[in-house]
């Protein structure tokens, strides 16, 4: 009897531990500590892997070693966006995180990022040491509230040996949008059962920029304003370019070429592996193929313009470091931003990863520089031609729309003018419901 | 203190962490969800009372009807496939044969494959000219579609990856048929049934409640369904796999928008509810419990 109580009282027991456990287990994530250290430890959330990852590992480590004050941490985080905004969100945000700058103005719009723009001079930064455009992709309704990371501009990219084997000149690159079709024509070679062995060009390939294709026609996808405008005439003519693509060479076919087509990273690159001849890459592709096919014989050019040969027209992106709202150590996480973006840190980053850096002063990171192209990616970014997506906080959803309205065209379902008004009617709206909500939000926060 | 009232309190104190679990992590959740509905919040901000803004929307939203549609079809094939096949296979596993043990884990060892590596499998089983499926139907002379580049056939891909899954259906399957009174089937015999007027007579009518459990599970499985057509086809082509939880998700997620995601989770809650009332209403008097 007595066993049976003493059991009893130690089975309650272990139900209050367990359960006391669970609460602390519940609600220790909210209760942040107060506790006073000496070492500043910062939490620095890095998007990129691999490579990429191990050069800032390096230079954080660098960091970690040229004084005693603050320590950061970095962790490479997968699908940064989602998981910053929960952070963020649960008030529980890393100190310094990465996004693409596509993202950045969606993010600073919802008050999610603090702006840098007063915190300079304490950084000691000069902004006029920038390539203008990599401040204007990293602010928003003028306001600063990134610094970029690492810098991209897009270059079409050739194959001289195929050039070579198809008759063409394997040094000259097309020089417009006439000639690359031409090209492509040449390049294409047929296998015996009918399908595709080769391509001179592919639009699909890789697919990450579907919305960018209008840029070499004139084309935009916002007014002044920032109100949507989807289906100008340059918009339209662009996808009508595409669509000439899959009407000429099978969308059957090219799907079917596709579905084979190997992963970007990896040998079986449709263009590492020597499947298709010509392709629109960023920067960052000579890394790869010094990875997996270093043989490759290859080059670089601006892509043709559609309506003159002579402009040097580029997408530009950067990866912008920011400190999201409610960081714990917001002076650490300034100083190490500003540790980042010292010349020796940039010009470190952009050659492992065999970029170019935002800092205007390049002549020291061309010489001996991985990526034999780089003066041509340098260009692209200072032409008064280069290119940036819409600084609009609807992008996400926009782009995802343009996205659709390529697939309907590529296979056919809908006409360009259909499926870009079908973009239009569709972001019109939002962009209103977008207005007035900021409106509704403004109006709550002056009362 | 009482015996009964310490007994009381003893009974909650053991039954305390999931009622916790429940109202923190569960009923909270909705709550805060079905709050949310009726605002615009991007999750970064307070939320803005909206009224019905957000439902007024969803009715003149295009993408939101399609998503509906898509999603009901997938339904409409995946659920009576699904039930079927699983039963089928529960009653060829329920046979006196050599290894059943074995065969009955080797048809449960797929469900246990995560979906993200089902739908990564799957996907290059589909894929094109090179996936094995089209190699295999080459062999026998069919020149196999581009299954998930064709809007088309994306979903009865999709449909068809989603049988891998049945192993924990075939299961509780299996469970209901060894509940079958034998000399119900040696009365059918003795009345000289054959195989298949046994299972049509007997064995259906026997388990109709386990039947009748799994369609309901079914309904709302597919009406949630999200990994598979989120790592195979992401919603295409041309967003003919683009289901109710994947614009859910985007809404949510992608687009910061909160407040509509939650109207949307709120109607798709309302649909199961009216669903499974209907289901309930008319199979009622189809329904058989052992028990009763």
């Amino acid at each position: 009897m007595v066993k049976c109580i003493q059991l009893k009282k130690s089975c309650c027991g272990l139900v209050i531990c367990i359960f006391a456990a669970l609460l602390l287990a519940v609600f220790s994530g909210c209760v942040r500590s107060t506790k006073a250290e000496e070492v500043v430890e910062l939490d620095f959330w890095v998007m990129w892997t691999g490579r990429e990852f191990e050069a800032m590992m390096e230079i954080v480590a660098l960091y970690n070693e040229s004084q005693d004050e603050i320590r950061v941490n970095a962790l490479s985080v997968s699908n940064i966006q989602r998981k910053l905004l929960i952070a963020t969100a649960g008030n529980d945000p890393p100190d310094v995180a990465m996004l693409t700058s596509d993202i950045l103005p969606q993010f600073a719009d919802k008050n999610a990022l603090l702006s840098l723009s007063s915190s300079l001079e304490q950084m000691d930064l000069d902004l006029e040491a920038y390539v203008p455009v990599f401040i204007e992709l990293c602010s928003f309704n003028d306001e600063l509230y990134g610094l970029p990371a690492s810098t991209v501009s897009l270059a079409l990219h050739w194959n001289k040996r195929m050039f070579a084997e198809a008759g063409l000149d394997p040094d000259v690159a097309p020089r417009t949008i006439e000639e690359l079709d031409l090209f492509a024509q040449q390049l294409t070679r047929k296998n015996e059962d009918g399908g595709y062995a080769t391509l001179g060009f592919l639009p699909t390939d890789p697919g990450w920029w579907p919305f960018a294709w209008t840029l070499w026609f004139d084309g935009s996808w916002v007014d002044e304003t920032g109100a949507p405008t989807a289906n100008t005439l340059e918009n339209i003519a662009a996808l009508e370019w595409v669509r000439s693509y899959s009407v000429k060479f099978g969308v059957r076919e090219l799907q079917n070429f596709s579905s084979n087509m190997g992963n970007f990273s990896s040998a079986q690159n449709a263009f590492f592996s020597e499947q298709c001849a010509m392709t629109l890459q960023g920067v960052w592709l000579s890394n790869f193929i010094g990875e997996y096919t270093p043989d490759l014989d290859w080059g670089a050019a601006a892509f043709p313009a559609a309506n003159d040969a002579t402009r040097q027209i580029s997408l530009v992106q950067c990866d912008v470091l920011v400190i999201p709202r409610n960081a714990r150590n917001v002076d650490a996480a300034a100083e190490f931003i500003a540790y980042l973006q010292r010349k020796e840190s940039l010009d470190y980053l952009a050659r492992k990863h065999g970029k170019f850096g935002p800092l205007l002063d390049k002549e020291a990171l061309i010489e001996g520089h991985p990526n034999k192209e780089i003066e041509l990616f340098i260009d692209l970014s200072e032409s008064e031609d280069v290119r940036i997506l819409p600084q609009t906080p609807i992008w996400p959803e926009y782009s995802v729309e343009i996205g659709q309205a390529f697939e309907s065209v590529w296979l056919g379902s809908l006409t360009a003018t259909e499926a870009l008004n079908g973009v239009q009617k569709k972001m019109d709206k939002q962009w209103k419901d977008y207005l007035r909500i900021r409106d509704a939000i403004a109006r709550k926060a002056d009362k | 203190m009482k015996a009964k009232t310490r007994k009381i309190l003893k009974g909650i104190g053991f039954i305390s962490p999931w009622v916790v679990g429940l109202l923190v992590f569960q009923l909270f959740p909705i709550c805060a969800s079905f709050y949310y509905s009726f605002c615009s919040y991007d999750v970064l901000n307070p939320p803005v009372f909206v009224g019905l803004d957000n439902y007024v929307s969803l009715a003149q939203d295009e993408l939101f009807w399609h998503s509906l549609k898509v999603t009901v079809i997938y339904a409409a094939l995946a659920l009576p496939l699904s039930l079927v096949v699983s039963l089928f296979i529960a009653i060829l596993l329920n046979q006196k044969i050599k290894a059943r043990g074995l065969f009955r884990t080797i048809f449960y060892i797929p469900s246990l494959v995560p979906m993200v590596a089902l739908g990564i499998l799957w996907g290059w089983i589909f894929r094109g000219d090179q996936g094995i499926l089209n190699y295999l139907l080459g062999l026998v002379g069919i020149d196999g579609p581009n299954w998930l580049g064709s809007t088309v056939w994306a979903t009865p891909s999709i449909v068809i990856t989603g049988l891998w899954g049945v192993g924990a259906t075939v299961v509780i399957y299996l469970a209901a048929l060894q509940t079958v009174p034998a000399e119900l089937y040696e009365a059918a015999t003795i009345d000289g049934a054959n195989t298949w007027q046994k299972i049509i007579h007997v064995t259906i009518p026997s388990i109709s409640s386990v039947i009748y459990f799994n369609l309901m599970l079914g309904v709302i499985g597919c009406l949630q369904v999200f990994a598979v057509p989120y790592v195979m086809t992401g919603g295409g082509p041309e967003r003919s796999t683009y289901y109710y939880t994947l614009y859910l998700f985007d809404n949510a997620f992608s687009y910061l928008r909160m407040g509509y995601a939650s109207a949307m989770a709120m109607i798709l809650t309302v649909l199961i509810l009216i669903l499974t009332w209907l289901a309930h209403k008319f199979s009622h008097s189809k329904v058989h419990y052992t028990a009763e």
